[in-house]
Protein backbone atom coordinates (compact mmCIF):
# COMPACT_ATOMS: atom_id res chain seq x y z
CA UNK A 1 0.00 0.00 0.00
CA UNK A 2 2.86 2.36 0.82
CA UNK A 3 4.10 1.49 -2.66
CA UNK A 4 0.97 2.63 -4.44
CA UNK A 5 0.78 5.93 -2.58
CA UNK A 6 4.47 6.60 -3.17
CA UNK A 7 4.06 7.46 -6.85
CA UNK A 8 5.07 11.13 -6.84
CA UNK A 9 2.28 13.51 -7.79
CA UNK A 10 4.46 15.48 -10.21
CA UNK A 11 5.13 12.34 -12.25
CA UNK A 12 1.44 11.48 -12.21
CA UNK A 13 0.65 14.96 -13.43
CA UNK A 14 3.29 14.77 -16.16
CA UNK A 15 1.87 11.42 -17.32
CA UNK A 16 -1.60 12.95 -17.40
CA UNK A 17 -0.52 16.09 -19.24
CA UNK A 18 1.21 14.10 -21.98
CA UNK A 19 -1.87 11.95 -22.41
CA UNK A 20 -0.41 8.60 -21.38
CA UNK A 21 -3.14 5.98 -21.52
CA UNK A 22 -3.93 3.57 -18.71
CA UNK A 23 -1.66 0.78 -19.95
CA UNK A 24 1.19 3.21 -20.64
CA UNK A 25 0.78 4.81 -17.25
CA UNK A 26 0.98 1.41 -15.59
CA UNK A 27 4.06 0.41 -17.52
CA UNK A 28 5.90 3.72 -17.50
CA UNK A 29 4.92 4.96 -14.06
CA UNK A 30 3.13 2.73 -11.58
CA UNK A 31 5.05 -0.54 -11.99
CA UNK A 32 8.52 1.06 -11.90
CA UNK A 33 7.50 3.30 -9.00
CA UNK A 34 6.36 0.41 -6.85
CA UNK A 35 9.18 -1.96 -7.86
CA UNK A 36 11.29 -1.25 -4.74
CA UNK A 37 8.29 -2.15 -2.60
CA UNK A 38 7.56 -5.24 -4.69
CA UNK A 39 11.13 -6.46 -4.29
CA UNK A 40 11.00 -5.99 -0.53
CA UNK A 41 7.77 -7.96 -0.50
CA UNK A 42 9.18 -10.74 -2.67
CA UNK A 43 12.30 -11.13 -0.53
CA UNK A 44 10.25 -11.34 2.66
CA UNK A 45 7.86 -13.80 1.07
CA UNK A 46 10.69 -15.95 -0.34
CA UNK A 47 12.29 -16.26 3.12
CA UNK A 48 8.96 -17.30 4.57
CA UNK A 49 8.42 -19.79 1.74
CA UNK A 50 11.62 -21.73 2.53
CA UNK A 51 10.42 -22.03 6.11
CA UNK A 52 7.01 -23.11 4.94
CA UNK A 53 8.46 -25.97 2.81
CA UNK A 54 9.88 -27.59 5.94
CA UNK A 55 6.54 -27.42 7.73
CA UNK A 56 4.20 -28.06 4.82
CA UNK A 57 5.98 -30.89 3.02
CA UNK A 58 5.84 -33.17 6.05
CA UNK A 59 2.63 -33.16 8.01
CA UNK A 60 1.76 -35.44 10.92
CA UNK A 61 -1.99 -35.75 11.26
CA UNK A 62 -3.66 -38.20 13.75
CA UNK A 63 -0.66 -40.46 13.67
CA UNK A 64 -0.59 -40.46 9.88
CA UNK A 65 2.35 -38.90 8.09
CA UNK A 66 1.60 -36.95 4.92
CA UNK A 67 4.68 -36.17 2.96
CA UNK A 68 5.75 -35.02 -0.50
CA UNK A 69 9.02 -35.33 -2.31
CA UNK A 70 11.15 -32.29 -1.54
CA UNK A 71 13.93 -30.70 0.41
CA UNK A 72 11.55 -29.50 3.13
CA UNK A 73 10.21 -33.04 3.62
CA UNK A 74 13.74 -34.44 3.74
CA UNK A 75 14.70 -31.98 6.49
CA UNK A 76 11.58 -32.72 8.54
CA UNK A 77 11.85 -36.47 8.02
CA UNK A 78 15.52 -36.57 8.96
CA UNK A 79 14.80 -34.50 12.05
CA UNK A 80 11.91 -36.80 13.05
CA UNK A 81 14.07 -39.94 12.70
CA UNK A 82 17.16 -38.33 14.25
CA UNK A 83 19.05 -39.06 11.01
CA UNK A 84 21.69 -36.38 11.54
CA UNK A 85 23.77 -37.11 8.44
CA UNK A 86 20.85 -36.60 6.09
CA UNK A 87 19.66 -33.61 8.14
CA UNK A 88 23.07 -31.92 7.94
CA UNK A 89 23.30 -32.55 4.19
CA UNK A 90 19.77 -31.30 3.52
CA UNK A 91 20.19 -28.18 5.64
CA UNK A 92 23.53 -27.47 3.97
CA UNK A 93 21.94 -27.86 0.54
CA UNK A 94 19.09 -25.59 1.52
CA UNK A 95 21.52 -22.93 2.81
CA UNK A 96 23.53 -23.08 -0.40
CA UNK A 97 20.32 -22.74 -2.42
CA UNK A 98 19.14 -19.75 -0.36
CA UNK A 99 22.49 -17.99 -0.59
CA UNK A 100 22.82 -18.64 -4.33
CA UNK A 101 19.31 -17.39 -4.91
CA UNK A 102 20.05 -14.28 -2.87
CA UNK A 103 23.21 -13.57 -4.82
CA UNK A 104 21.85 -14.23 -8.27
CA UNK A 105 18.30 -12.93 -7.99
CA UNK A 106 17.48 -10.82 -4.98
CA UNK A 107 20.63 -8.82 -4.60
CA UNK A 108 20.76 -7.58 -8.22
CA UNK A 109 17.06 -6.82 -8.06
CA UNK A 110 17.52 -4.95 -4.80
CA UNK A 111 20.40 -3.01 -6.27
CA UNK A 112 18.33 -2.09 -9.30
CA UNK A 113 15.44 -1.05 -7.08
CA UNK A 114 17.69 1.08 -4.95
CA UNK A 115 19.41 2.83 -7.83
CA UNK A 116 17.45 3.12 -11.02
CA UNK A 117 14.00 2.72 -9.55
CA UNK A 118 14.61 4.78 -6.47
CA UNK A 119 12.48 7.90 -6.31
CA UNK A 120 14.90 9.73 -4.03
CA UNK A 121 16.19 12.70 -5.96
CA UNK B 1 3.40 40.72 -32.91
CA UNK B 2 0.40 38.80 -31.79
CA UNK B 3 -2.63 38.59 -33.99
CA UNK B 4 -6.10 38.72 -32.59
CA UNK B 5 -7.67 35.25 -32.66
CA UNK B 6 -6.80 33.63 -29.35
CA UNK B 7 -5.56 30.04 -29.29
CA UNK B 8 -6.75 29.48 -25.77
CA UNK B 9 -9.05 31.54 -23.57
CA UNK B 10 -10.22 31.51 -19.98
CA UNK B 11 -13.59 33.15 -19.36
CA UNK B 12 -14.85 33.94 -15.86
CA UNK B 13 -12.87 31.16 -14.23
CA UNK B 14 -13.52 30.49 -10.53
CA UNK B 15 -11.82 27.82 -8.50
CA UNK B 16 -12.74 26.84 -4.97
CA UNK B 17 -11.55 23.93 -2.89
CA UNK B 18 -13.72 22.21 -0.35
CA UNK B 19 -12.13 22.37 3.06
CA UNK B 20 -14.73 20.15 4.67
CA UNK B 21 -17.51 21.15 7.08
CA UNK B 22 -19.10 23.04 4.21
CA UNK B 23 -16.27 25.56 4.19
CA UNK B 24 -14.71 26.59 0.95
CA UNK B 25 -11.40 28.06 0.06
CA UNK B 26 -11.55 30.43 -2.88
CA UNK B 27 -8.40 30.15 -4.91
CA UNK B 28 -9.27 31.96 -8.13
CA UNK B 29 -11.90 34.55 -8.87
CA UNK B 30 -13.04 35.99 -12.19
CA UNK B 31 -10.04 35.02 -14.25
CA UNK B 32 -10.22 36.12 -17.88
CA UNK B 33 -7.15 35.42 -19.92
CA UNK B 34 -6.33 34.80 -23.52
CA UNK B 35 -3.29 33.39 -25.19
CA UNK B 36 -2.95 34.61 -28.74
CA UNK B 37 -0.66 33.22 -31.38
CA UNK B 38 3.00 34.23 -31.44
CA UNK B 39 3.12 35.69 -27.99
CA UNK B 40 4.73 34.98 -24.64
CA UNK B 41 2.44 35.46 -21.65
CA UNK B 42 3.84 35.37 -18.13
CA UNK B 43 1.89 35.01 -14.88
CA UNK B 44 3.53 36.58 -11.85
CA UNK B 45 2.39 37.11 -8.29
CA UNK B 46 3.01 36.08 -4.68
CA UNK B 47 2.75 32.43 -3.73
CA UNK B 48 -0.84 31.45 -3.10
CA UNK B 49 -2.17 33.69 -5.86
CA UNK B 50 -3.09 30.64 -7.92
CA UNK B 51 -0.78 31.28 -10.86
CA UNK B 52 0.11 27.60 -11.22
CA UNK B 53 -3.57 26.72 -10.89
CA UNK B 54 -4.39 29.03 -13.82
CA UNK B 55 -1.73 27.30 -15.92
CA UNK B 56 -3.17 23.89 -15.02
CA UNK B 57 -6.71 24.99 -15.81
CA UNK B 58 -5.52 26.25 -19.21
CA UNK B 59 -3.84 22.90 -19.80
CA UNK B 60 -6.95 21.01 -18.75
CA UNK B 61 -5.15 19.28 -15.88
CA UNK B 62 -7.46 20.83 -13.29
CA UNK B 63 -11.12 21.53 -13.76
CA UNK B 64 -12.39 25.00 -12.90
CA UNK B 65 -15.31 25.26 -10.46
CA UNK B 66 -17.06 27.55 -12.90
CA UNK B 67 -16.21 29.43 -16.05
CA UNK B 68 -15.10 28.29 -19.45
CA UNK B 69 -11.91 27.17 -21.14
CA UNK B 70 -11.94 27.68 -24.90
CA UNK B 71 -9.54 26.35 -27.47
CA UNK B 72 -9.72 28.08 -30.86
CA UNK B 73 -13.11 29.40 -29.86
CA UNK B 74 -14.58 26.03 -28.88
CA UNK B 75 -15.51 25.29 -25.26
CA UNK B 76 -13.38 22.51 -23.94
CA UNK B 77 -13.26 19.98 -21.15
CA UNK B 78 -10.43 17.61 -20.42
CA UNK B 79 -6.89 18.00 -21.69
CA UNK B 80 -6.25 20.97 -23.96
CA UNK B 81 -4.79 19.79 -27.26
CA UNK B 82 -1.59 21.28 -28.57
CA UNK B 83 0.05 21.82 -25.20
CA UNK B 84 3.55 20.78 -24.14
CA UNK B 85 4.20 21.14 -20.41
CA UNK B 86 7.45 21.88 -18.61
CA UNK B 87 7.40 21.37 -14.85
CA UNK B 88 9.15 23.15 -12.02
CA UNK B 89 10.56 19.94 -10.57
CA UNK B 90 11.33 18.47 -14.04
CA UNK B 91 9.02 15.46 -13.46
CA UNK B 92 11.23 13.10 -15.49
CA UNK B 93 10.81 9.35 -15.11
CA UNK B 94 13.98 8.38 -13.21
CA UNK B 95 13.99 4.79 -14.53
CA UNK B 96 14.09 5.89 -18.16
CA UNK B 97 16.97 7.23 -20.20
CA UNK B 98 16.78 10.70 -21.68
CA UNK B 99 15.74 9.16 -24.99
CA UNK B 100 13.03 6.94 -23.51
CA UNK B 101 11.65 9.82 -21.46
CA UNK B 102 11.08 11.75 -24.67
CA UNK B 103 9.95 8.76 -26.74
CA UNK B 104 7.31 7.77 -24.19
CA UNK B 105 5.49 11.03 -24.81
CA UNK B 106 5.57 10.53 -28.58
CA UNK B 107 4.32 6.95 -28.29
CA UNK B 108 1.47 8.19 -26.09
CA UNK B 109 0.40 10.39 -29.00
CA UNK B 110 0.33 7.42 -31.33
CA UNK B 111 3.61 8.11 -33.15
CA UNK B 112 4.92 4.85 -34.66
CA UNK B 113 7.96 3.44 -32.85
CA UNK B 114 10.36 4.10 -35.74
CA UNK B 115 9.32 7.76 -36.09
CA UNK B 116 9.33 8.28 -32.34
CA UNK B 117 13.05 7.54 -32.13
CA UNK B 118 13.90 10.01 -34.90
CA UNK B 119 11.71 12.77 -33.54
CA UNK B 120 12.92 12.25 -29.98
CA UNK B 121 16.54 12.51 -31.11
CA UNK B 122 15.72 15.66 -33.03
CA UNK B 123 14.10 17.27 -29.96
CA UNK B 124 17.07 16.26 -27.81
CA UNK B 125 19.43 17.86 -30.34
CA UNK B 126 17.31 21.00 -30.35
CA UNK B 127 17.83 21.53 -26.61
CA UNK B 128 21.56 20.83 -26.89
CA UNK B 129 21.68 17.42 -25.24
CA UNK B 130 23.11 15.44 -28.15
CA UNK B 131 25.27 12.62 -26.80
CA UNK B 132 23.22 12.27 -23.60
CA UNK B 133 20.45 10.10 -25.10
CA UNK B 134 21.45 7.05 -23.04
CA UNK B 135 22.01 8.93 -19.76
CA UNK B 136 19.62 8.61 -16.83
CA UNK B 137 18.15 11.77 -15.27
CA UNK B 138 20.04 11.25 -11.99
CA UNK B 139 23.31 11.56 -13.91
CA UNK B 140 22.37 15.05 -15.15
CA UNK B 141 22.59 18.49 -13.56
CA UNK B 142 19.44 20.52 -12.85
CA UNK B 143 19.90 22.56 -16.00
CA UNK B 144 20.31 19.46 -18.16
CA UNK B 145 17.27 17.82 -16.54
CA UNK B 146 15.20 20.83 -17.48
CA UNK B 147 16.57 20.59 -21.03
CA UNK B 148 15.15 17.06 -21.09
CA UNK B 149 11.88 18.49 -19.77
CA UNK B 150 11.90 20.98 -22.64
CA UNK B 151 12.76 18.32 -25.22
CA UNK B 152 9.86 16.22 -23.92
CA UNK B 153 7.47 19.17 -24.23
CA UNK B 154 8.76 20.25 -27.64
CA UNK B 155 8.93 16.82 -29.29
CA UNK B 156 5.16 16.72 -29.84
CA UNK B 157 5.40 19.96 -31.82
CA UNK B 158 3.04 21.80 -29.45
CA UNK B 159 1.14 24.88 -30.48
CA UNK B 160 1.57 26.22 -26.94
CA UNK B 161 4.43 25.66 -24.54
CA UNK B 162 3.30 25.82 -20.89
CA UNK B 163 6.02 26.28 -18.30
CA UNK B 164 5.52 26.29 -14.53
CA UNK B 165 8.43 28.16 -12.90
CA UNK B 166 10.74 26.19 -15.16
CA UNK B 167 14.02 27.78 -14.13
CA UNK B 168 13.53 28.20 -10.39
CA UNK B 169 15.43 24.99 -9.60
CA UNK B 170 18.22 25.71 -12.04
CA UNK B 171 21.31 27.77 -11.19
CA UNK B 172 21.19 31.42 -12.25
CA UNK B 173 23.68 31.27 -15.13
CA UNK B 174 22.11 28.19 -16.69
CA UNK B 175 18.66 29.75 -16.26
CA UNK B 176 19.82 32.78 -18.21
CA UNK B 177 20.96 30.75 -21.18
CA UNK B 178 17.88 28.49 -21.05
CA UNK B 179 15.61 31.55 -21.25
CA UNK B 180 17.44 32.79 -24.32
CA UNK B 181 17.27 29.34 -25.91
CA UNK B 182 13.55 28.99 -25.28
CA UNK B 183 12.99 32.36 -26.93
CA UNK B 184 15.17 31.31 -29.89
CA UNK B 185 13.07 28.20 -30.39
CA UNK B 186 9.84 30.17 -30.02
CA UNK B 187 11.01 33.05 -32.22
CA UNK B 188 10.67 31.14 -35.48
CA UNK B 189 7.14 32.24 -36.40
CA UNK B 190 6.76 29.48 -38.99
CA UNK B 191 7.25 26.74 -36.46
CA UNK B 192 5.67 25.66 -33.19
CA UNK B 193 5.45 26.54 -30.38
CA UNK B 194 3.46 29.51 -31.49
CA UNK B 195 2.91 30.80 -27.96
CA UNK B 196 4.31 30.39 -24.49
CA UNK B 197 2.50 30.62 -21.17
CA UNK B 198 4.89 30.77 -18.26
CA UNK B 199 4.48 31.04 -14.50
CA UNK B 200 7.25 32.90 -12.72
CA UNK B 201 8.00 34.70 -9.50
CA UNK B 202 10.99 36.53 -10.90
CA UNK B 203 10.26 40.02 -12.22
CA UNK B 204 13.48 40.15 -14.27
CA UNK B 205 12.58 36.86 -15.89
CA UNK B 206 9.12 38.03 -16.93
CA UNK B 207 10.46 41.37 -18.18
CA UNK B 208 12.93 39.44 -20.31
CA UNK B 209 10.54 36.82 -21.64
CA UNK B 210 7.02 38.21 -21.83
CA UNK B 211 4.99 40.18 -24.34
CA UNK B 212 2.28 40.42 -21.74
CA UNK B 213 2.82 40.25 -17.99
CA UNK B 214 -0.23 39.22 -16.00
CA UNK B 215 0.16 40.37 -12.40
CA UNK B 216 -1.94 38.46 -9.87
CA UNK B 217 -2.84 39.18 -6.27
CA UNK B 218 -3.63 36.56 -3.67
CA UNK B 219 -6.53 35.44 -1.45
CA UNK B 220 -8.40 34.83 -3.67
CA UNK B 221 -6.26 34.93 -6.80
CA UNK B 222 -7.32 37.74 -9.10
CA UNK B 223 -5.78 39.43 -12.09
CA UNK B 224 -4.47 42.70 -10.81
CA UNK B 225 -3.07 44.24 -13.99
CA UNK B 226 -1.78 43.21 -17.35
CA UNK B 227 1.43 44.96 -18.38
CA UNK B 228 2.20 45.08 -22.10
CA UNK B 229 5.91 44.68 -22.66
CA UNK B 230 6.94 46.22 -25.97
CA UNK B 231 10.69 46.26 -25.43
CA UNK B 232 12.42 45.08 -28.62
CA UNK B 233 13.99 41.61 -28.63
CA UNK B 234 16.57 40.43 -27.88
CA UNK B 235 16.31 42.34 -24.63
CA UNK B 236 19.27 43.73 -22.78
CA UNK B 237 18.81 43.12 -19.07
CA UNK B 238 21.07 46.06 -18.23
CA UNK B 239 19.43 48.69 -20.42
CA UNK B 240 17.72 51.58 -18.60
CA UNK B 241 14.36 50.77 -20.28
CA UNK B 242 14.59 47.20 -19.06
CA UNK B 243 15.39 48.24 -15.50
CA UNK B 244 12.54 50.74 -15.57
CA UNK B 245 10.15 47.99 -16.56
CA UNK B 246 11.40 45.74 -13.74
CA UNK B 247 10.86 48.64 -11.33
CA UNK B 248 7.36 49.14 -12.67
CA UNK B 249 6.54 45.43 -12.20
CA UNK B 250 7.84 45.70 -8.63
CA UNK B 251 5.59 48.71 -8.03
CA UNK B 252 2.53 46.92 -9.33
CA UNK B 253 3.19 43.80 -7.24
CA UNK B 254 3.80 45.84 -4.10
CA UNK B 255 0.74 47.99 -4.52
CA UNK B 256 -1.27 44.79 -4.97
CA UNK B 257 0.14 43.33 -1.79
CA UNK B 258 0.48 46.43 0.40
CA UNK B 259 -2.12 48.96 -0.68
CA UNK B 260 -1.22 52.49 0.41
CA UNK B 261 -4.40 53.00 2.39
CA UNK B 262 -4.91 53.29 6.08
CA UNK B 263 -5.82 49.89 7.41
CA UNK B 264 -5.69 50.85 11.06
CA UNK B 265 -7.94 53.41 12.72
CA UNK B 266 -11.23 52.81 10.93
CA UNK B 267 -13.90 55.47 11.27
CA UNK B 268 -15.36 55.18 14.78
CA UNK B 269 -18.77 53.59 14.99
CA UNK B 270 -18.66 52.51 11.38
CA UNK B 271 -16.91 49.22 11.89
CA UNK B 272 -17.31 48.39 15.54
CA UNK B 273 -17.64 44.73 14.79
CA UNK B 274 -15.05 44.47 12.08
CA UNK B 275 -12.08 42.41 13.16
CA UNK B 276 -8.91 42.67 11.18
CA UNK B 277 -7.48 39.27 10.29
CA UNK B 278 -3.92 38.65 11.44
CA UNK B 279 -1.32 38.07 8.74
CA UNK B 280 -0.11 34.49 9.27
CA UNK B 281 3.39 35.24 10.48
CA UNK B 282 5.21 34.45 13.71
CA UNK B 283 6.31 37.28 15.99
CA UNK B 284 9.91 36.11 15.54
CA UNK B 285 9.76 36.85 11.81
CA UNK B 286 8.39 40.34 12.48
CA UNK B 287 11.15 41.00 15.01
CA UNK B 288 13.73 39.76 12.48
CA UNK B 289 12.31 42.19 9.91
CA UNK B 290 12.53 45.11 12.34
CA UNK B 291 16.10 44.16 13.28
CA UNK B 292 17.04 43.99 9.63
CA UNK B 293 15.48 47.40 8.98
CA UNK B 294 17.39 48.91 11.89
CA UNK B 295 20.63 47.47 10.57
CA UNK B 296 19.82 49.03 7.17
CA UNK B 297 19.41 52.47 8.75
CA UNK B 298 15.65 52.29 9.16
CA UNK B 299 14.65 52.03 5.49
CA UNK B 300 14.83 49.28 2.92
CA UNK B 301 13.22 48.30 -0.34
CA UNK B 302 10.88 45.35 0.10
CA UNK B 303 12.36 43.23 -2.71
CA UNK B 304 15.85 43.84 -1.37
CA UNK B 305 14.81 42.72 2.10
CA UNK B 306 13.71 39.41 0.63
CA UNK B 307 16.95 38.99 -1.30
CA UNK B 308 19.26 40.10 1.50
CA UNK B 309 17.62 37.99 4.19
CA UNK B 310 17.13 34.98 1.87
CA UNK B 311 13.49 34.92 2.88
CA UNK B 312 10.61 34.10 0.53
CA UNK B 313 8.95 37.23 -0.74
CA UNK B 314 5.48 36.32 0.49
CA UNK B 315 6.76 35.79 4.04
CA UNK B 316 8.34 39.26 3.93
CA UNK B 317 5.05 40.69 2.68
CA UNK B 318 3.16 39.12 5.58
CA UNK B 319 5.76 40.32 8.10
CA UNK B 320 5.58 43.85 6.67
CA UNK B 321 1.77 43.80 6.79
CA UNK B 322 1.87 42.66 10.39
CA UNK B 323 4.48 45.25 11.35
CA UNK B 324 2.33 47.91 9.70
CA UNK B 325 -0.73 46.80 11.68
CA UNK B 326 1.33 47.16 14.85
CA UNK B 327 2.52 50.64 13.77
CA UNK B 328 6.15 49.59 13.63
CA UNK B 329 6.65 50.45 9.96
CA UNK B 330 5.25 52.59 7.16
CA UNK B 331 5.23 51.47 3.57
CA UNK B 332 5.49 54.31 1.09
CA UNK B 333 5.50 52.50 -2.29
CA UNK B 334 8.14 49.78 -2.31
CA UNK B 335 9.95 51.12 0.73
CA UNK B 336 9.58 49.84 4.26
CA UNK B 337 10.42 52.52 6.84
CA UNK B 338 10.68 52.09 10.60
CA UNK B 339 8.37 54.42 12.52
CA UNK B 340 9.70 56.14 15.66
CA UNK B 341 7.90 53.41 17.62
CA UNK B 342 9.52 50.74 15.46
CA UNK B 343 12.88 52.33 16.13
CA UNK B 344 12.26 52.28 19.86
CA UNK B 345 11.26 48.65 19.61
CA UNK B 346 14.34 47.69 17.60
CA UNK B 347 16.64 49.51 20.02
CA UNK B 348 14.93 48.16 23.13
CA UNK B 349 15.90 45.38 25.50
CA UNK B 350 13.98 42.12 25.50
CA UNK B 351 11.65 43.31 28.26
CA UNK B 352 11.02 46.63 26.55
CA UNK B 353 10.27 44.88 23.30
CA UNK B 354 7.75 42.62 24.99
CA UNK B 355 6.12 45.62 26.66
CA UNK B 356 5.85 47.64 23.44
CA UNK B 357 4.62 44.58 21.54
CA UNK B 358 1.93 43.97 24.15
CA UNK B 359 0.78 47.60 24.07
CA UNK B 360 0.48 47.52 20.28
CA UNK B 361 -1.13 44.10 19.97
CA UNK B 362 -3.86 44.92 22.49
CA UNK B 363 -4.95 47.71 20.13
CA UNK B 364 -5.98 45.04 17.68
CA UNK B 365 -9.60 44.10 18.03
CA UNK B 366 -8.93 40.37 17.84
CA UNK B 367 -6.84 40.46 21.02
CA UNK B 368 -9.41 42.57 22.88
CA UNK B 369 -12.21 40.24 21.83
CA UNK B 370 -10.20 37.19 22.85
CA UNK B 371 -9.45 38.62 26.28
CA UNK B 372 -13.11 39.57 26.77
CA UNK B 373 -14.10 36.03 25.85
CA UNK B 374 -11.63 34.56 28.32
CA UNK B 375 -13.06 36.73 31.09
CA UNK B 376 -16.59 35.81 30.08
CA UNK B 377 -15.66 32.14 30.44
CA UNK B 378 -14.35 32.61 33.96
CA UNK B 379 -10.70 33.07 33.10
CA UNK B 380 -10.20 30.07 30.87
CA UNK B 381 -11.20 29.52 27.26
CA UNK B 382 -10.74 26.21 25.49
CA UNK B 383 -9.09 25.96 22.12
CA UNK B 384 -12.27 24.64 20.49
CA UNK B 385 -14.41 27.44 21.84
CA UNK B 386 -11.99 30.03 20.53
CA UNK B 387 -11.76 28.26 17.16
CA UNK B 388 -15.54 28.51 16.88
CA UNK B 389 -15.48 32.20 17.73
CA UNK B 390 -12.76 32.88 15.19
CA UNK B 391 -14.62 30.88 12.57
CA UNK B 392 -17.77 32.92 13.20
CA UNK B 393 -16.06 36.30 13.22
CA UNK B 394 -13.48 35.79 10.49
CA UNK B 395 -15.20 33.44 8.05
CA UNK B 396 -12.63 34.06 5.32
CA UNK B 397 -9.67 33.01 7.46
CA UNK B 398 -8.27 29.64 8.42
CA UNK B 399 -9.24 29.46 12.13
CA UNK B 400 -6.42 27.09 13.15
CA UNK B 401 -3.75 29.29 11.58
CA UNK B 402 -5.30 32.44 13.06
CA UNK B 403 -5.38 30.86 16.51
CA UNK B 404 -1.74 29.80 16.25
CA UNK B 405 -0.70 33.31 15.24
CA UNK B 406 -2.86 34.80 17.99
CA UNK B 407 -1.20 32.57 20.58
CA UNK B 408 2.35 33.30 19.40
CA UNK B 409 1.80 37.07 19.30
CA UNK B 410 -0.15 37.04 22.55
CA UNK B 411 2.51 35.07 24.40
CA UNK B 412 5.28 37.33 23.14
CA UNK B 413 3.46 40.44 24.36
CA UNK B 414 2.41 38.83 27.64
CA UNK B 415 -1.28 39.20 26.72
CA UNK B 416 -2.21 35.52 26.72
CA UNK B 417 -1.03 32.27 28.16
CA UNK B 418 -1.73 29.04 26.41
CA UNK B 419 -1.61 25.68 28.04
CA UNK B 420 -0.27 23.33 25.34
CA UNK B 421 -1.54 20.17 27.05
CA UNK B 422 -5.16 21.06 27.67
CA UNK B 423 -5.29 23.67 24.92
CA UNK B 424 -6.78 26.36 27.13
CA UNK B 425 -6.15 30.10 26.94
CA UNK B 426 -5.99 32.42 29.89
CA UNK B 427 -4.79 35.89 30.81
CA UNK B 428 -1.46 35.98 32.65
Amino acid sequence: MAGASSVPSDLREAAKSFGLGRWQRTRALYLPAILPFLVTGWVTAAGGAWNATIVAEYVTHRGQILTTFGLGATVSEAAAHADFHTLAAAVLLMSVLVVTFNRLVWRPLYHLAETRYSLAK
Amino acid sequence: MANDAPICELRGIQKTYDRGHGKQLRVLEDIDLEIRSNEVVCLIGPSGCGKSTILRICAGLIEATSGEVRYHGQPLSGLTPGVGMVFQGFALFPWMTVLTNVETVLLARGTPQADAGTRARHAIRMVGLEGFERAYPRELSGGMKQRVGMARALCVDPEMLFMDEPFSQVDALTAESLRAEVLDIWDDAERNPSSILMVSHDSKEVAYMADRIVVLSANPGRIRTVIENRLPRPRDMRSPEFLRLVDHIHDVITSAELPDVLVTAPAPGLSEDVIEPLPQVRSGDIVALLDHLEAQGGTAEIFQIATQTHTPFDLIVRAVKAAEMLDFVDTPKRLVVLTPLGQRFAAGSVDERKRIWGEQAIQLKLFRVTRDLIELHGGELSRDELLQEIGARLPMEDPEATLDTLVVWGRFGGLLTYNDDGGALSIP
